[in-house]
């Protein structure tokens, strides 16, 4: 690519406009910089090393996909979530049906054979809090992630999820209690 | 987005502590995904995009020069009572074929792709919403993301025909609201009734909605209450009616500035003004919520998105004073 085009990438719409008329480098631009961003939060949200890879191309295809039509009334990095949210919320669904929760759960041990004896316990503990996690409805799961998980503070996940800043609060609170009740952990009026 | 952990929002701190191991432990794996093979996938898509396209005008063509050949053929029966030619028939409708296989970009194929008729509509309310395909004038196929589709003319033994990853809905002269996410599909009937299509029995979804408007969902002459209205703020807002959501959230704070709802109607009013490009009255927005509540929980966070907007005019209640 041209030196003089090149140059127009240094603003950020110029480098999305590029990418969205399919230009391969403005692409593996924004690739390079939200691949590790996306990454951490497909680990976050589902806690499974395993399929973070295949998410990660899934988001980034569906994305440069959507591009053309992408009006950058949102932040790209909003945006970015919410299709990552979405494949999430799929990958989720596709493993409660095919009801393959024991057998990811049994490869995960095995992987972890010979770690010391700590951070064997630590990894049960992270596997059954996202053994139940996955077992919350949708919405609720997203709230409590965004929330608690991801660190977002409340307008942060309201703006994520497109969801009133009174609901996302309601849902983080809702999950905390039925993962309190499911790990057997007290919550608030348990607490003293 | 902020990685700072002011306020998680939990209130057990068992919980908190396996959050944290969960969040601390994670040891991202080597990625393996690069940008070249997300390219290459692309492009494939792309591809199989533009030739299913390719495919579908060519049909079409054909399915229509059959039958200009086929009226022709008859009326040349008809006057000179010849033998039909077969193989001239086969070779003219080959020809046509090979005349329409171009790009899809030329201007033939775009005028042979299929359209909507007058009155049905369908609009993305997702900026990464896929594109729907028109697949004739009353049917249409969704892909991943939230759409409002809209029909007119619902007379006749079918409405519009909308194909999803689900199933088949018809939606007779009304508004729907249709989200997919992977295989599933939740629809909201605004206005009129939709049926998911099965075997040959039509299943309704939902009882029509009330009408959009000021009150949308209240009885006529009731006075809603903060609640009632945080609620139509959050409907209009998950339908997609920002300015709808925006509304019912000014009259919430202004008519019930005490309520429970008040407190967080302003914050959500401020974002969602600040979403529509009025960062005037979502700075206002921000500054009565401090006026408001100076020692609520959200107060440092309110700071933030203030500063975040930068300086303007000064603020009565929540109109800018100009």
């Amino acid at each position: 690519m041209a030196a003089g085009v090149r140059a127009e990438w240094r603003s950020t719409r110029g480098r999305l406009l590029a990418a969205q008329s399919g230009d391969r480098e403005a692409q593996s631009e924004i690739f390079a910089e939200y691949r590790e961003r996306v990454a951490r939060q497909i680990l976050r949200m589902t806690g499974d090393p395993a399929i973070v890879d295949d998410l990660v191309q899934e988001v980034f295809l569906s994305a440069f996909l959507a591009l053309p039509g992408f009006r950058g009334d949102a932040q790209l990095t909003t945006w970015l979530y919410t299709i990552t949210r979405n494949k999430v919320r799929s990958w989720w669904e596709s493993r409660r049906r095919r009801q393959a929760r024991e057998v990811a759960h049994s490869s995960t041990r095995a992987a972890l054979e010979d770690t010391p004896e700590e951070d064997l316990m630590i990894a049960q503990q992270r596997d059954r809090f996202y053994v139940e996690l996955g077992r919350l409805p949708d919405k609720l799961r997203e709230a409590f992630v965004a929330r608690a998980v991801e660190g977002m503070s409340l307008s942060e996940a309201a703006e994520a999820l497109r969801t009133p800043i009174s609901t996302v609060s309601y849902r983080a609170r809702r999950a905390e209690k039925l993962l309190c009740e499911a790990l057997g952990l007290p919550w608030r009026g348990d607490e003293s | 987005m902020s990685s700072e952990r002011v306020d998680d929002g939990l209130s057990s701190s068992a919980l908190r502590r396996l959050v944290h191991v969960a969040r601390a432990r994670q040891r991202l794996p080597k990625l393996s995904v690069t940008a070249d093979s997300i390219f290459d996938a692309y492009q494939e898509r792309r591809s199989s995009r533009r030739e299913r396209l390719r495919q579908g005008a060519v049909g079409l063509a054909v399915f229509l020069s059959v039958g200009y050949l086929g009226v022709s053929v008859d009326r040349a029966l008809e006057r000179s009572e010849a033998s039909l030619d077969l193989a001239g028939y086969t070779a003219a409708v080959q020809q046509i074929s090979r005349e329409v296989e171009v790009s899809e970009e030329s201007a033939p194929l775009a005028a042979l792709a299929p359209r909507l008729e007058e009155g049905a509509a369908v609009e993305l309310l997702e900026p990464y919403a896929r594109a729907p395909e028109i697949l004739g004038p009353r049917a249409l196929r969704l892909g991943q993301g939230t759409y409002r589709v809209t029909f007119a003319d619902g007379a006749g033994h079918r409405g519009l025909s909308v194909k999803t990853p689900a199933g088949e809905l018809d939606l007779r002269a009304g508004v729907m609201t249709v989200g997919v996410a992977g295989d599933r599909v939740d629809v909201v009937v605004e206005r009129g009734s939709a049926a998911w299509v099965r075997a040959d029995e039509l299943v309704p979804i939902a009882e029509p909605a009330a009408p959009e408007g000021e009150d949308e969902g209240l009885d006529e002459g009731e006075e809603p209450t903060a609640a009632e209205l945080a609620e139509l703020a959050e409907k209009s807002l998950s339908r997609g009616r920002r300015p709808a959501a925006i509304r019912h959230l000014r009259r919430l704070v202004s008519t019930y500035p005490r309520s429970t709802e008040a407190g967080r109607g302003l914050l959500d009013l401020g974002r969602l003004q600040r979403a529509e490009g009025d960062v005037d009255g979502a700075r206002c927005a921000y500054q009565l919520y401090l006026d408001r509540y100076p020692k609520g929980a959200l107060v440092a966070e309110v700071e933030r998105a203030l500063t975040r907007l930068g300086d303007g005019p000064q603020c009565r209640g929540l109109r800018p004073r100009r």
